[in-house]
């Protein structure tokens, strides 16, 4: 599982390390889902998030 | 109060009330009743009163701008209103006026209907329950000790207790049709990207639509043709003809397909929504639906999906205010921290994986007209409530509110929660209806032959 804390330190340091204790579970639970879920994307193209130039408008 | 709003456009036009009239019945109401539901967090009576004696002078000039024209409505405070405090629900905007009006704002204005002023909601728009921190809890018109939904929740309780006619609302997870169920009133979110959010505080910027709380199904339709349309400051609107919404009366359900989901939306729910769901599914098909039996797809996932997309959108927006933790509610910092802890990948990897999920739910589509739904597995839980038990099982409420709807979010498609009853407490249930993309003059015309039914 991930390092919650010590990522805190770098991205959020003004979290507060209790926050942190109660927020590890759900964001445990979430990591696991995520992983099963990323695990279907599919590799051909078509997944892509899109980006169109802006026509004028 | 008169029923609806051609009801109250009626009775202006045949002189049986004028426009000043009727924003002093509003505010006769909201004194009667906004100090124990705290709908309101700023009231614009005078401000109201002058517009609707322009108003009254404009009719009486034979310039009528349509059947808003002289309505009272309100507006969730995350709409910016012209020199009128506008605060997010929030301590952090606690003294922001705007020096412009949001585009629904404009849109409404120029359709002539009046602004009662501001009304509360959850703070930032981040929870369901508008138990805000700042202003004060919004109360439940049906049980004062109950929540009323949020995040629109002053925007439910308004139109619920005839302060009003509309209340305009914002969706990122359900929260205009959350509170239109927990409230007892109508709810609409329309297709992603048909009403400009230009001009309104936002929260999930791929997640939020904004819409209308009403009586009926055919005010609701009424204020989407006022507030729909390509507005090039939010680039996020779409260039498509508006089409006329209002639907025909004399619609009927005969030959409607209408989906009913076999599994997820009838798993989890409690015994009053799961009666009237039965209830409305087998009244449907007496009057004339063809009900399609139907396995929906992984519900479960896209509520994963929203979830991680609106923590990465969320703390992005409010990245720039997070120094001020101490003066955000509990509840709403922590899961902005929770998405300032996402790493970018993930959120890139669920609008990748949303992709999918929108091609698998547009093939499900293609066997009815819409898919019909509770809009929430519970009534309105009490003021406080954390925790809600479901047949014998305890879930969060916040998760629970929000499970039938806020994947619909991340699907874009046009949802419409229907008053449908009340349960043994008198508290208010509820029914979705989902559409297919920018197919809301069906989805609007199916949901007033069902609100006739009953």
């Amino acid at each position: 599982m991930a390092d919650w804390k010590q990522l805190a330190a770098v991205v959020a340091p003004d979290v507060p390390p209790d926050q942190i204790e109660r927020m590890t579970p759900v964001l445990d639970g979430l990591r696991e889902q995520l992983d099963a879920l990323f695990g279907q994307i599919p590799e051909a193209p078509g997944c892509a998030i899109v980006f169109q130039p802006l026509e004028d408008r | 109060m008169f029923r609806s709003i051609p009801d109250a456009a009626a009775a202006l036009r045949s002189g049986q009330i004028s426009c000043l009239e009727l924003v002093e019945e509003s505010l006769k109401r909201i004194a009667e009743r906004d100090g124990e539901l705290n709908a309101f967090i700023t009231v614009t009576s005078d401000p109201a009163r002058e517009e609707a004696r322009l108003l009254d002078a404009e009719l009486s000039a034979g310039r009528d701008r349509g059947p808003l024209h002289g309505i009272p409505i309100a507006y969730k405070d995350l709409f910016f209103t012209k020199g009128v405090l506008t605060t997010n629900g929030s301590k952090l905007f606690a003294d922001f006026v705007p020096d412009y009006d949001a585009a629904v704002v404009e849109k409404l204005r120029a359709a002539g209907a009046i602004s009662m002023g501001k009304l509360n909601m959850h703070e930032l728009a981040y929870g369901v329950t508008s138990t805000n921190p700042h202003h004060g809890a919004v109360r439940n018109p049906h049980a004062l000790d109950h929540v009323p939904g949020g995040s629109s929740g002053g925007s439910g309780a308004a139109v619920a207790s005839g302060m009003v006619f509309m209340a305009m609302g914002s969706d990122t997870g359900g929260s205009i049709r959350i509170p239109a169920s927990y409230c007892g009133t109508v709810g609409l979110k329309a297709t992603f990207g048909l009403v400009s959010r230009f001009g309104a505080f936002p929260l999930g910027l791929t997640l939020d639509h904004m819409g209308p709380l009403t009586r009926t199904v055919e005010d609701a339709a009424i204020t989407l043709e006022a507030i729909t349309g390509y507005d090039s400051r939010d680039n996020s609107t779409v260039r498509r003809a508006v089409p006329a919404f209002r639907p025909n009366h004399g619609s009927s359900l005969k030959g409607v397909m209408i989906g009913v989901p076999r599994n997820f939306f009838t798993e989890s729910v409690s015994a009053p929504v799961l009666d009237m769901f039965r209830r409305y599914c087998e009244e449907s098909e007496r009057a004339g639906a063809r009900l399609v039996d139907v396995t929906v797809p992984d519900v479960a996932a896209l509520n994963v999906i929203a979830r991680t997309v609106l923590f990465g959108e969320a703390a992005a927006v409010l990245g720039p205010h997070l120094h001020r933790r101490d003066e955000i509610g509990e509840d709403v910092m922590a899961l902005l921290d929770q998405g300032r802890l996402q790493p970018a990948t993930d959120y890139i990897n669920a609008q990748r994986i949303r992709f999918a999920m929108q091609q698998e739910w547009s093939a499900l589509f293609r066997g009815f007209d819409v898919l019909i739904t509770p809009a929430t597995p519970i009534t309105a839980p009490k003021i406080g409530q954390r925790t809600v038990d479901i047949d014998g099982k305890t879930e969060d409420t916040r998760l629970a509110t929000t499970r039938f709807l806020r994947g619909i979010n991340v699907l874009g498609l046009p949802a419409i929660s229907l008053p449908a009853g009340t349960d043994g407490a008198g508290l208010p249930l509820g029914l979705q209806l989902v559409g297919k993309p920018y197919d809301e003059a069906r989805l609007l015309q199916i949901a007033a032959a069902l609100e006739r039914v009953h």
